[in-house]
């Protein structure tokens, strides 16, 4: 019942996305107040289903949801051409943005070493250079830090592997220039890299300071500066709302 | 300044909080000056504390979760002078004192937790903006609860224009809570939205309530199906508050911050 996603990529979730504006457009007596209710009936059902479902069931990935939520967007966009209101308008983009973007989006989960690079499928490699717990007094944590290494592997393809460790800090490659760069990752403060972003989840607990590795968290969400843009819109939405 | 002397900023701010909210009944027309003004000498009494609490600090006090339920208070009653300057609504006042003396009387009663330390994952600017927002908005949503079981109970009362209002507010603020919390998502956690228990049942509520106001437009006269509405989305806003540590359903969710210590 999931929803291959990779079907969608692009430009197959642009299509459908202009499809939905489209269907809007064509289907412009769906403005009215009837078929609004029906859809919002049926997107509560469908995110009531998802809300007693156990965490781990995506059951907003599965068909019948995605067809609601096309639905809700078909009739919201139906609504917005015979009357455009902003936080209607920032709700549809956020919506319609984040349901197509998840095609084109990923999130891959890397192991960082700390003296050799991980071994990714990603444009870049990472390598931990430097890892820190801040503690309260009590003993619990206050923060932590680690220092890694992204190295573009755009731009070593033709350095030949010579098995040893690459030296710490700043490298440069053949044409003099960087292709790796020392960053800090915080928890709450991803690294932006290459279109990507790069989130620290884990580390060695028991070892504290010394862990041999981090895991990280890598997105890359080539459609969230529309989500982004859908937000504001409605963020400004509601304030207007609120004073009017 | 130590959290010694947060008692006697406590009682000065609270004395002119009291003050406000009462004056505030006395003018029957118009927004009262004079609550205005005693009520804002009240906020800045109290953020005169915080300011100087900080500097001795030598860090923003964002830290433990004593020194986040500070701001709380501060938030709340800015909130209700916003809602006052905006609405002239009489009760704002005294219910956003009572919502901020609550958190500063924890504050004072419970030391233990001036130091309970704040984890990495809630380290975060968006953190006190997104909890207050959504405390000031379930304040005033459970306003329209009370007005919807009135309006049950006693057909005769007409509590359909503050209910208006009520929601009309609560349901912008509900919607900044829940947005900032997604520009917060993407960073902590790397997507705006991930379906997470809790932002599920956020979008149920939010949902709901957006359901109620199409009932009121597109049924104006069906007094008796928007104060239903609004009682089932009431509930709806009780489990995505506190009811979904009882649901199976939850286990999991990243919002549990008393089970996940890492994130």
């Amino acid at each position: 019942m999931t929803v291959s996603l990779h079907l969608f990529a692009f430009p197959v979730n642009l299509i459908i996305g202009l499809c939905i504006v489209f269907l809007g457009w064509k289907f412009r007596k769906l403005y009215r107040d009837i078929y609004m209710t029906i859809a919002l009936v049926l997107l509560i059902a469908v995110s009531l289903v998802q809300g007693f479902m156990p965490g781990h069931v995506a059951f907003t990935h599965s068909w019948p949801f995605v067809v609601v939520l096309t639905v809700f967007l078909i009739v919201l966009a139906s609504r917005l051409f015979l009357q455009f209101s902003l936080a209607g308008f920032g709700l549809w983009l956020a919506l319609w943005a984040g349901m197509l973007g998840t095609a084109d989006a990923s999130v891959t989960h890397i192991m960082v070493p700390r003296h050799e690079y991980a071994r990714t499928s990603l444009p870049f490699t990472l390598r931990l250079e430097d890892f820190r717990v801040t503690r309260y007094q009590t003993g619990e944590p206050m923060e932590y830090r680690a220092e890694v290494s992204l190295q573009d592997m755009s731009r070593v393809k033709d350095i030949p592997d010579t098995g040893k460790v690459p030296p710490k800090g700043t490298a440069v490659d053949s044409d003099g220039r960087e292709n790796t760069v020392l960053k800090t990752l915080r928890v709450n403060h991803p690294v932006h890299y290459k279109g990507h972003q790069v989130y620290l989840m884990d580390y060695d607990s028991a070892k504290g300071d010394m862990t041999d590795y981090c895991i990280v968290m890598v997105t890359r969400q080539p459609w969230r500066w529309l989500v982004f843009a859908g937000i504001l819109l409605l963020l400004a939405g509601a304030l207007k709302t609120f004073f009017r | 300044m130590t959290w010694d002397h947060l008692i006697y900023f406590a009682v000065a701010a609270a004395f002119f909080w009291i003050a406000g909210s009462v004056t505030s009944f006395f003018d029957r027309r118009k927004a009262s000056l004079w609550s205005l003004i005693v009520y804002s000498t009240g906020i800045i009494i109290y953020s005169s504390f915080i300011i100087a609490f900080w500097i001795s600090l030598k860090r923003p006090p964002l830290v433990t979760m004593g020194e986040t339920r500070l701001w709380y208070s501060l938030f709340l009653t800015l909130a209700g002078l916003i809602t006052y300057i905006r609405w002239k609504y009489k009760w704002v006042l005294s219910l956003t004192t009572v919502m901020a003396l609550v958190f500063l009387v924890i504050n004072i009663l419970r030391p233990e937790i001036h130091n309970r330390v704040l984890m990495p994952a809630l380290q975060s600017i968006w953190f006190i903006p997104h909890v207050t927002v959504y405390m000031f908005s379930y304040a005033l949503l459970a306003c329209t609860f009370l007005l919807a079981l009135a309006g049950l109970i006693r057909p005769s009362l007409n509590v359909l224009d503050a209910i208006d209002k009520l929601c009309r507010a609560g349901l912008s603020f509900f919607t900044i809570g829940m947005l900032l919390g997604a520009l917060w998502a993407k960073q902590a956690w790397g997507d705006y939205w991930s379906w997470d228990p809790k932002e599920t049942w956020a979008a149920l509520t939010w949902l709901l309530y957006v359901f109620s106001f199409h009932i009121k437009n597109i049924r104006p006269k069906a007094k008796k199906q928007l104060y239903v509405s609004l009682i089932v989305a009431f509930l709806a806003l009780q489990i995505c508050w506190y009811g979904l540590q009882y649901l199976p359903s939850a286990r999991g969710s990243m919002h549990n911050y008393a089970l996940n210590i890492k994130r």
